[in-house]
């Protein structure tokens, strides 16, 4: 057995000051540095065994991660940086990516390499080899490679470059244990190697000079090697350039002193020195290239060239990209609701295990332990109900990054978002929020992260909760099925394709306003090539998704669901009333224990607690019986309930005889009553409650887009988790609900009573699909955007263009006396025409150190 | 003013040397943005700046290099450029600012 080696570079190779800023640390560290799309994460997820996001996706890395491994008994750390093109300071990955390594000063780099873009990888190689840290190189994708037959001499790369060179297959965990072993060899400093360093030519005397007068200034260069720096600075590097200014006293001499030389020299060889640099590097990477990469059969278009061929063809394209949405939507919206049917059950189950654990309920009031926890689990289960949906909405998704057609439809996308101040890449971020229906703006605000440009990110940010996520389709449902049911499938391709419309519009609109000074990005990226997803990867990648949405359903909506039920319990009614409905009970009481006597007076008078428990038991045997799906099951239930108590059961399921009857059915008349005082107490609460006097308050507001308090009542607490939007409506159309009206019934009678017309509806829906982001939703959108005021503006921003839009359509729709669905057409068509002659306004751009020259 | 890189007979005794290429006898300079689908042209010089060249330079979209424009997207914009064995896709926009020269069309078919 080894005994513990010293971690130290090995000699010869690191420069002076790569070690001088290096801090002292037990173990080793290993950071995966490579190009976008190279297979970073899928090595350190094979190193370390954790599950880093991974697609066939440039840029899906935006942050570092890190984990470890054992070998030979030390814990080895490694860091996953995001993949990056140079070692520039451009754009945030770079920084990212750059600032660590030289913080960190790692043991080991593991370049990770596109063995089939190996020239196109040997850029950053050369860069990060002047870096000057002990290096390794992985040469992933080699079966994409050979595939195209490709064949890569690694001895020779190892010659020329001067580190080992290790082929792997990250997809396949080949050349796990040969890069383990080479990453131990390297710490232990038992690799020797000479690394390869550029020589930049007709530079070189530009570089010298600069480099001697750098290391002058020895609190400029601490922690970087003098080479790169000069390099760097010779390409313009603004971040340099600050470091310069800032940590040296006569920085600002220093530097316009090198930019003189620098211009002197450029005229002098007339050329521009960082395209010189740059080309220099070219002609090495591709002069290495051709010395070690050999084709073994003559040039013939890849597979992937093939594909695109068809995929990106003008008139085929859009043709692909359509059937793939619909795809998405018939198999994960509708089959997964179909689905849905047969996990509610299971879920149905939960509920009322846990509602047997808690205190039973009172006969008017409920033990507040039992109602939070009830309203809890109630919460949480119709979030839990879309898991179906949701899985199979993830997995799709997750094929389509793995193969790379993701890329393909942000470079068909890309001109229309353009045209409104988005990004190809913001397409995977409105997939995921729901473009057509169903999605959840949680991950797809998340995944607005990858999107290079600011201002696009901000605004796809901003607009992702308008597409049509999971919780806003109850309602809409509703909606459409007491107002539209004539129109069904007009009004739901309205809903669908509205909500795009107003995102556009509200994009095109931020953009020209007030996220007009942030910069912007081109659209330049590497398609990846096609690959066939794997199961495993597909399924994990679902897995992990879900389970975000679970522990945001478990923390946030949890939390929310709290803050709401007290909202809507206090300060509640007062003593009088409720004196009044507890009276009301009594005699109901009354009633029933006197008839009992009378029918059978060996039963003897009931005690309150022993006519509580007979009530409770017989909500819970017709909920058990409703659940126990007939036959057999519906034996055992009676089997438990007999044994659990003889006389109740006696009375739950009388049997012929008269007497037993006439009590069973004087239990149910009891039953009613609790019921319907219980309700109404529900409703009086709600009415007292904070959010129903808030409702109240608004109504003056609300009116011109036609909601009255209820309404209001419910868009409130839908902000906290749109599902109980329809929870809340539920809870305040009450009326019929004894005669097992639905809740479409329930809204309808009312409606007509109330007056609230179909032209309410649409102002209701429209609201609904405007109305701002829910509480996880806003908060994700602080953690991406690292501010509160940003997080406010998502919120207020949507609630007053919804209100405007409603207010709208109500006021218009009511002065010409038009019917929700006229309505509904008028403004379908301003709409669609306002955002088209919208997106030819041109944005003015203000591009990212736009320098004249 | 933009510095060119290289002086202008170079392109010219690079073409020449390259044997595989039919020899051109008028040099037709234009913007990349300008190739049609299918054709063919080696990259003289950027006219951008900043982050924008950067890019397009670590990309390998150097002076000297051989583009294919393989298509335009539907919507006729971005551009879908093939250098070696990589697909580029770039708008117009950027495009616009690659000064290239148009080269008989070779790779495609
Ligand atoms: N055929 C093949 N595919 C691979 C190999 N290694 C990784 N991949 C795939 O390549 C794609 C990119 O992998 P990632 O690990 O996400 O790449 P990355 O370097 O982390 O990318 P960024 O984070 O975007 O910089 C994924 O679809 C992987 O499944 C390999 O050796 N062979
Ligand atoms: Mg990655």
């Amino acid at each position: 057995m080894k005994s513990e080696p010293a971690f130290s570079h090995s000699a010869g190779r690191s420069p002076e000051s790569a070690r001088t800023g290096r801090t002292s640390r037990k173990r080793p560290l290993v950071v995966l540095a490579g190009q976008q799309n190279g297979g970073k994460s899928t090595l350190f997820n094979t190193l370390t065994g954790a599950s880093q996001h991974i697609a066939n996706y440039p840029g899906v890395t935006v942050d570092k991660k890190s984990g470890s491994y054992r070998h030979h008994q030390i814990r080895i750390d490694v860091v996953d940086l995001p993949g990056t093109y140079s070692l520039t300071s451009f754009s945030l990955e770079e920084r990212v990516a750059r600032d660590f390594i030289f913080t960190s000063h790692p043991d080991v780099v593991v370049n990770v390499v596109d063995a089939a873009g190996l020239k196109r990888s040997l850029l950053l190689t050369l860069q990060l080899l002047e870096a000057g840290f002990p290096m390794i190189m992985a040469l992933n994708m080699i079966d994409v490679a050979h595939r195209r037959g490709l064949s890569i001499d690694v001895n020779r790369l190892e010659d020329r470059l001067g580190i080992r060179v290790i082929p792997t297959i990250g997809r396949k965990r080949q050349g796990k244990n040969a890069l383990k072993k080479a990453i131990w060899q390297t710490t232990t400093g038992e690799l020797e190697h000479q690394q390869f360093q550029m020589v930049y030519e007709k530079a070189e005397p530009l570089l010298a000079r600069v480099e001697q007068e750098l290391s002058r200034h020895p609190e400029i260069t601490t922690g970087y090697p003098v080479r790169w720096m000069a390099v760097r600075l010779m390409e313009e590097d603004d971040q340099i350039e600050k470091r310069i200014c800032e940590l040296s006293k006569n920085g600002h001499l220093l530097l316009s002193e090198l930019m003189s030389a620098k211009t002197a020299f450029e005229t002098d060889q007339s050329l521009n020195i960082s395209d010189y640099l740059a080309s220099c590097r070219e002609k090495t990477a591709a002069r290495i290239t051709r010395e070690c990469v050999t084709k073994t059969r003559a040039d013939r278009p890849t597979l992937t060239e093939k594909i695109d061929r068809v995929v990106l063809n003008r008139l085929l394209a859009p043709l692909f990209l359509l059937a793939t949405v619909y795809l998405i939507y018939d198999l994960s919206i509708v089959r997964g609701y179909q689905l849905t049917q047969y996990t509610w059950p299971l879920l149905a189950t939960l509920r009322n295990m846990v509602a047997g654990l808690l205190p039973d309920a009172g006969l008017l009031l409920d033990p507040y332990l039992r109602a939070l926890s009830l309203w809890i689990i109630d919460s949480t289960l119709t979030l839990l109900n879309y898991i179906p949906i949701f899985f199979i909405l993830f997995g799709l998704i997750a094929i389509l990054e793995d193969s790379g057609y993701m890329a393909r439809i942000a470079f068909i996308m890309d001109k229309l978002f353009y045209n409104y101040g988005l990004h190809g890449q913001s397409t995977l971020p409105f997939i995921l929020g729901g473009v057509f229906a169903g999605g959840c703006a949680v991950p797809g605000v998340m995944a607005a992260r990858a999107i290079p440009d600011e201002r696009a990110r901000m605004a796809t940010i901003l607009t992702v909760p308008f597409m049509n996520c999971m919780a806003k389709i109850p309602l809409y449902t509703l909606i459409v099925n007491i107002y539209f049911a004539n129109y069904k499938s007009w009004a739901m391709l309205f809903i669908s394709t509205i909500t795009i419309i107003v995102a556009l519009f509200a994009a095109k609109l931020l953009t020209t306003t007030v996220i007009r000074q942030m910069t912007t990005t081109p659209f330049v990226m590497a398609l990846p090539a096609y690959h066939l997803p794997t199961v495993g990867a597909v399924l994990t990648r679902a897995l992990e998704r879900v389970w975000l949405y679970v522990k945001k359903v478990g923390t946030i909506v949890v939390v929310v669901a709290v803050i709401i039920f007290v909202l809507l319990q206090w300060p509640g009614i007062n003593k009088q009333q409720m004196a009044g409905y507890q009276q009301q009970m009594q005699q109901a009481t009354d009633t029933f224990c006197k008839m009992i006597e009378t029918a059978d007076p060996h039963l003897g008078r009931f005690t309150d607690s022993q006519l509580l428990d007979l009530l409770n038991d017989y909500d819970d045997y017709k909920r058990a019986l409703f659940a126990s799906g007939g036959g057999k099951g519906k034996r055992d239930v009676d089997r438990k309930f007999q044994s659990r108590n003889e006389l109740f059961f006696s009375i739950l399921k009388p049997e012929k005889d008269e007497t037993a009857r006439k009590i069973s059915r004087a239990l149910k008349k009891l039953h009613s009553k609790r019921k319907r005082l219980r309700r109404e107490i529900k409703e009086a609460r709600i009415v007292n409650s904070f959010l129903g006097m808030t409702g109240k308050i608004l109504e003056p507001v609300s009116r011109f887009a036609g909601f009255d308090w209820k309404i209001n009542v419910a868009l409130l607490s839908s902000f906290a988790a749109r599902e109980s939007s329809v929870a809340t409506l539920g809870v305040l159309f009450r009326e019929g609900a004894d005669a097992n009206l639905t809740l479409e019934q329930r809204m309808d009678n009312e409606g007509r009573s109330t007056g609230f017309s179909s032209l309410n509806a649409l102002a209701l829906l429209l609201f609904f699909a405007l109305y701002p982001p829910c509480l996880a939703t806003a908060i994700m959108v602080k953690v991406q955007t690292q501010s509160y005021k940003w997080m406010l503006f998502s919120i207020i921003f949507p609630t007053v263009l919804g209100l405007i839009a409603a207010g709208l359509v109500y006021s218009i729709g009511s002065y010409l006396n038009a019917t929700g669905i006229q309505m509904m057409g008028i403004f379908y068509g301003v709409a669609l025409t306002t955002t088209i002659l919208f997106g030819f306004i041109k944005t003015g751009n203000k591009l990212k150190k736009e320098k004249i020259e | 003013m933009q510095i060119s890189f290289f002086k202008q007979r170079k392109p010219m005794k690079n073409a020449r040397k390259q044997s595989h290429m039919r020899p051109s006898h008028h040099r037709k300079f234009c913007r990349l943005n300008d190739l049609k689908p299918g054709c063919c042209g080696r990259i003289r010089h950027h006219h951008s700046s900043g982050a924008i060249r950067r890019r397009l330079l670590d990309l390998g979209l150097v002076p000297e290099t051989t583009v294919v424009v393989v298509c335009a997207a539907p919507l006729n914009d971005p551009l879908l450029l093939k250098l070696e064995n990589d697909q580029i896709a770039l708008r117009r926009r950027e495009a616009a600012l690659i000064e290239v020269e148009t080269l008989f069309d070779d790779s495609v078919s």
